[in-house]
């Protein structure tokens, strides 16, 4: 029994022994490389960022998103000699940057960008060398002439948005072949936008603007400055990693909150066809003046609703991303296109008889008229002779619109400029609109300063400056007799998926009767036809060209400023020329409306009718069409879940 | 017999810890494919996407339209 004891204790003394030498060996000799090892096994939490709001169109075809990518970050560990750290970490990275480089290039990247490539991680590793942040540690002593030999940990980013499957393969063989490199995939997210080229302007994007050394901020244009659009509330997940800094899948995750949605009012593929037609119209100026206007602007609006279905700017010498978004930023006086609006408010406030005022629109028969009591001379291009109210707005006579506009009086321009909103921005809620400028002392400015300047110039498109937008939003009211505001957003859905309310101006009272407004459209649909002396003409002969001749109606608009342009010192006066038109469609009915404007500094003969017309008119033509053929597809569904109701009874 | 008992308890002991150390190594391996099976699931997800956005790029009517123009270009000055 007394052996047995013996034998016992001796076998547990034995392993208190063993045990203590174990922990001797643990806590002392490797005590560095045990401390490392647990610094890496560990459970972390790893966040999930949460996606950016998605805006789509009205289709919703996405305009703008978030598409999943992965941050891969390398944590590797240098080994050196004592007082050889340099020589040993130029070779270490060099040899470390080329085999990560090379893997990358499996996404079939052009050499420029590989090479850039190559010399971004080269050098993002030798910033590392310097980086007095770094963990480092001593792994063996110097002994008989050996020197000691120190280890550091490095952490640093190999590629921020991988999306090759080929890359990543490639990158865990590398790493596989180390022991001393880990690689690490993030989740991140790069924000994409789908047929950029004609959606920059009204979508926006999100960049970075430079505003010191090292620090720049985010910079946001157009819908994407939207706040509604941030990111919600990012999600994290339970990572386990063990000591050979593997990390592993937990499946314990709170995930991030869904993305925003915003629903836009624009159709994707009349923005296109905005675009495109804009382009064209560039290209016709190119093409007679040898070079391009200096910007343009063609925007479409569905009149029953105000909705915008495309806003296309361009800009001469300017990538889109950096340009001025020329419906809402460049300002112009709006010229001939503002004469219906005028009208408008001179037939309803009865100080305009349609069918039997008449006005003399060439009284010197040279197309010049001094209003009368001052000293101001106005002028037509053309002389007009004797014009009926009709035939002033077909032939576009500003000595006949100056006429009205005397008749109009003060209170009545004053509440013109009301009634169009002039001089106020739009509903689009887009950052950097310009409210534009218009005569706020009508009431106050002396009698000879109103009759001479201000009542003329109002009616015939000057004396204010505002944005292609506003003029647009102005037909909009004229075509639905009611203030009616502008909007670019249907829907829209918060981080989370809590519905939002979109604050929209209600429409204003009517303010112009059925009558007076068809006494209008014919006068419009008169500019774009074959009249002798119709302002529209090269829109008619383009209608029907495409064989739709009377689908398209409204007014043309030239106008033109000097200004002093050039270098301090050495400016010249420049004649600025500003060609727009005015449109709707169908030219009986409207339901959409549009407006082209396009304006470059000294071209003569720079019309509306015929540099602006074209491409509003083709554009309200797709817009028809489009419309139709939804109408079309939609009643189809009907009939065919009609007759599919009929067979199950 | 309490010897007995004493040599199956330390047996059984043993065994425990036998299949204890057995079923997380089994754990580990299994964690380790699945980490393995996550990451090509998110490196395919972000291909899919990233294919799905360049397929939709070069499908649009413009785009199509602009390559019928330089193919007919090329063909007519052939």
């Amino acid at each position: 029994m007394g052996l047995r004891a013996g034998f016992c204790f001796a076998f547990l003394g034995l392993l208190a022994v063993a045990l203590l030498a174990r922990l001797a060996w643990l806590q002392g000799f490797r005590e560095t490389s045990n401390r490392q090892a647990v610094a890496l096994q560990r459970n972390r939490h790893e966040a999930l960022p949460a996606p950016r709001g998605t805006i789509v169109d009205r289709d919703l075809r996405l305009l703008a998103y978030d598409r999943p990518v992965l941050e891969v970050r390398a944590e590797a560990y240098f080994d050196w000699r004592e007082g050889h750290e340099t020589e040993d970490y130029h070779e270490f990275a060099q040899r470390l940057a080329a085999d990560l480089a090379f893997a990358l290039d499996a996404d079939g990247a052009p050499s420029a960008a590989r090479s850039q490539r190559l010399l971004d991680l080269r050098a993002r590793l030798l910033k590392l060398r310097d980086d007095p942040s770094g963990e480092r540690w001593l792994r063996a002593s110097a002994r008989d002439g050996v020197p000691a030999r120190w280890r550091r940990r490095l952490d640093f980013l190999v590629g921020g948005a991988i999306e090759s499957a080929a890359v990543l393969e490639r990158l865990d063989t590398v790493a596989a072949q180390r022991s001393w490199l880990h690689l690490h995939r993030l989740r991140r997210f790069a924000r994409t936008y789908p047929r950029r080229a004609a959606t920059v302007g009204p979508v926006g994007f999100v960049g970075q603007v430079l505003v010191a050394k090292d620090r720049s901020v985010p910079l946001y244009r157009g819908m994407e400055a939207l706040a509604g659009l941030l990111p919600g509330e990012a999600g994290r997940q339970l990572v386990w990693q063990d000591a050979t800094a593997n990390r592993y899948w937990t499946g314990i995750a709170e995930t991030p909150t869904a993305p925003a949605l915003l629903q836009s009012t624009l159709d994707l593929e009349l923005q296109e066809c905005a675009d495109r037609e804009l382009t064209k119209a560039v290209e016709a100026v190119t093409e007679r003046y040898r070079s391009p206007p200096e910007w343009g602007a063609l925007c479409l609006a569905e009149v029953a609703t105000g909705e915008i279905l495309a806003l296309a700017s361009w800009r001469d010498g300017a990538a889109p991303e950096q340009a001025a978004f020329s419906p809402i930023q460049c300002l112009c006086p709006p010229g001939s296109v503002v004469k219906p609006l005028v009208f408008s408010l001179a037939l309803e406030k009865g100080v305009l008889d349609w069918e039997r005022d008449e006005f003399e629109c060439s009284p010197s028969g040279q197309g010049l008229w001094r209003v009368p009591g001052v000293a101001r001379v106005i002028r037509d291009s053309h002389p007009c002779g004797r014009l009926g109210p009709r035939d002033i707005l077909v032939q576009s006579s500003n000595i006949g619109a100056g006429q009205v506009g005397l008749r109009l009086g003060r209170e009545g321009l004053a509440e013109y400029l009301d009634v169009f909103r002039w001089g106020a921005t739009t509903g689009t809620m887009l950052p950097g609109e310009l409210a534009g400028v218009r005569p706020t002392d009508l009431a106050t400015m002396p009698e000879r300063l109103f009759r001479g300047y201000s009542a003329p110039s109002l009616s015939m498109g000057y004396d204010y400056n505002i944005t292609p937008l506003q003029v647009l939003r102005a037909y909009v009211t004229l075509l639905s007799r009611r203030p009616r505001e502008l909007t670019l957003y249907r829907r829209a859905v918060a981080a989370g998926g809590e519905p939002q309310s979109l604050a929209r101006r209600p429409d204003g009272e009517i303010f112009l009767s059925a009558a007076n407004l068809e006494r209008l459209l014919a006068a419009m649909r008169g500019v774009v036809s074959p009249e002798v002396g119709a302002t529209g003409r090269a829109l008619h002969a383009e209608l029907e060209r495409l064989g739709r001749a009377g689908a398209v109606a409204g007014k043309t608009g030239t106008s033109e400023y000097r200004e002093r342009r050039g270098p301090q010192g050495s400016a010249q006066l420049v004649m600025v020329r500003t060609a727009s038109f005015a449109g709707f469609a169908p030219a009986d009915r409207p339901r959409f409306a549009a407006v082209c404007v396009l304006q470059k500094p000294g071209a003569a003969s720079f019309w509306g009718g015929r540099y602006a017309g074209p491409a509003a008119g083709r554009l309200l033509l797709r817009a028809v069409t489009r419309s139709e053929l939804g109408e079309r597809r939609r009643s189809v569904r009907r009939s065919l879940a009609k007759v599919g109701q009929v067979r199950q009874q | 017999m309490r010897w007995i008992l004493a040599g199956l308890s330390f047996a059984l002991l043993v065994g425990l810890a036998v299949a204890t150390t057995a079923i997380r190594a089994n754990n580990v391996a299994l964690r380790g494919r699945l980490q393995v099976l996550e990451q090509r699931i998110l490196s395919y997800s972000a291909e899919s996407r990233s294919s799905a956005h360049v397929l939709a790029e070069v499908t649009t009517r413009p785009h199509l339209a602009r390559l019928w123009r330089r193919f007919m270009a090329r063909a007519s000055a052939e």
